[in-house]
């Protein structure tokens, strides 16, 4: 059987074009290959611009990778056609706040994906709009809210909410929990983990922090400098890790251990 | 009796709803409006307000004071010039040229720039650079230059003088969606939004153009008084409306001549140009600093 999500050498640069010097190419991500099963989760991990946060937008299709392919299930996802990947690959980001339009109420926000890939009528799309917002620990009243009326915590529900509309099948979680306080991320961490029992739904996390990624990842990924230094299941990675870096990274504050 | 029901709020405000109580809430700026408004009405139905035609003279009463001085005449209110034409009329009918008209150019030259800077935010590469580089040459000239050689060209009227002001507003607009439309397309909730799957045309109407209306809406207030000045002035140097039509500016030149004689035909063209000018930089002054305190609250 084929893997839910193969990844194969998918890598990024930047080339920043000058008229005086020559071409200066940027490489935020080295060839990356690996594959993810169905609902399991994977925790990419590594210091800062180390090309994690680049590695879930190409994934997600927030960004064109500059060579290598992503196969869903064994097809080929198109770069580009986001009607095709978002029925499938979904997006939560760092920043709930910027993240949600601030125009539109939140029911409007939600009815957009149903909007353009489904052929409901609008008294379905409610319907599903108030029973994915119950789902998400929201009321149905809050599809009149707009994002600026609700706090941190909900708007990340919402934007959760608006990842799982569409019954996708992997959820790319970019550092979706770093601006939370810590209640309110043990909630959501709940949240996620109870959508995944219920939907099957496969995540991929974008973290820095040991003791999340301990408590919610199968496998985790660490990059380093753009590059895929290790790869492996959580335990393996936590009890021995193979580089020095991957054993600095997880290391575990000593307040959290007890 | 007041609606029974407490706790159940039908409507939750609109982001545009906090902004109109953000700008309520200022009493100059609603002055403003009001003035504005006002304006509005007079030049929209400044021929059935004119007390008299713009350009029919009494040759009884030549140079006649304001109705409030001692040697004021009822029947004139802000008394008549040296041909024996009624001020009041004239400055109520020269709203539509110095109002009007500057109203007609923003509409114009916004619907234009602002399409033209969407459709150049919107797309990439040559196509993007060709349109928004389009009318750049005219960047390069200052506005009142630039009108000059259009009616040197075209010859001095007010419809050449209409012509050179849309030309020279058209690239303003223009650089200014592009810009806001390029930053919009950068944030989160946008790239959310083509990650939903929605085609570029509700992008641009339903996600990125709601949320730019403050550039867009700073740009056409400062747009409407650039107009009004210019044309003002174009008038003045006699390049705009010719002699006999009763534009603000035009009024200014005339009243050159006898402004120790009857200062009242250069203060009145004067001060209704200086209060449409201030009440719409109010505005949008205020405006402005409503959408941002609106921002901030959130």
């Amino acid at each position: 059987m084929t893997a839910l999500l193969d990844v194969q050498a998918l890598c990024k640069y930047y080339t920043h074009k000058s008229i005086w010097r020559r071409q200066r190419k940027v490489t935020a991500l080295a060839p990356v290959s690996f594959t993810l099963e169905r609902g399991e989760t994977l925790a990419i991990m590594g210091e800062t611009s180390s090309g994690k946060s680049t590695l879930a937008k190409l994934i997600a299709g927030a960004e064109n990778p500059s060579s290598g392919q992503l196969f869903l299930n064994g097809q080929p996802l198109q770069r580009g056609n986001f009607r095709q990947r978002c029925q499938h690959i979904r997006m939560v980001f760092q920043d709930s706040d910027a993240s949600l339009n601030p125009q539109l109420t939140i029911g409007q926000q939600l009815a957009e994906p149903l909007l353009f890939n489904t052929d409901m009528n609008t008294e379905q799309r409610r319907e599903a709009i108030a029973q994915v917002l119950k789902k998400v620990g929201l009321l149905p009243e809050h599809a009149s809210f707009y994002p600026h009326m609700l706090a941190t915590g909900q708007q990340q529900r919402v934007s959760i909410a608006r990842a799982v509309m569409l019954d996708p099948q992997i959820i790319v979680a970019d550092e979706a929990l770093a601006a939370l306080d810590p209640s309110v991320r043990s909630q959501i961490i709940n949240l996620l983990m109870d959508l995944q029992k219920d939907m099957g739904i496969s995540y991929i996390f974008v973290s820095h922090s040991p003791e999340i990624v301990k408590h919610v990842a199968d496998k985790i990924l660490i990059l380093h400098r753009g590059k895929m230094i290790e790869f492996g299941a959580t335990q393996t990675l936590f009890e021995q890790p193979q580089q020095q870096y991957t054993k600095l990274l997880l290391q575990v504050p000593a307040a959290a251990n007890n | 009796m007041p609606k029974a029901n407490l706790y159940y709020q039908d409507r939750v405000p609109s982001p545009l709803t906090l902004i109109w109580q953000n700008f309520s809430r200022n009493r100059l700026a609603m002055a403003a409006l009001y003035c504005l408004g006002l304006l509005l009405i007079t030049m929209l139905a400044s021929h059935a307000l004119a007390p008299y035609d713009a350009n029919q003279q009494f040759a009884e009463s030549l140079s006649v004071a304001p109705s409030w001085t001692d040697a004021g005449d009822m029947r004139y209110l802000f008394g008549t010039d040296d041909l024996g034409r009624d001020m009041l009329s004239r400055i109520i009918i020269g709203s539509i040229y110095s109002f009007g008209y500057p109203l007609l150019i923003v509409l114009v030259a916004g619907f234009i720039g602002i399409s033209l800077g969407a459709l150049a935010g919107m797309s990439r590469g040559l196509k993007s650079s060709s349109l928004n580089h389009l009318l750049d040459v005219l960047l390069s000239i200052p506005s009142l230059l630039l009108a000059l050689v259009v009616i040197a060209i075209l010859g001095p009227s007010l419809e050449n003088a209409v012509i050179a002001i849309v030309l020279v507003l058209i690239p303003q607009f223009l650089h200014a969606t592009r810009n806001a439309v390029r930053d919009e397309l950068k944030r989160d909730y946008v790239i959310a939004s083509r990650l939903n799957g929605v085609p570029p045309r509700y992008l641009l109407w339903r996600v990125i153009l709601p949320n730019i209306t403050p550039v867009l809406v700073m740009h056409i207030t400062l747009g409407i008084s650039t107009a009004i000045l210019d044309i003002a002035l174009l008038g003045f140097l006699g390049l705009g409306a010719q002699a006999p039509a009763p534009e603000w500016g035009t009024m200014l030149a005339r009243s050159l001549d006898q402004v120790y004689v009857s200062p009242w035909t250069m203060a009145l063209p004067g001060l209704a140009l200086f209060l449409t000018i201030l009440s719409i930089n109010v505005v949008g002054d205020s405006l402005r600093a409503a959408i941002k305190a609106r921002a901030e609250e959130s």
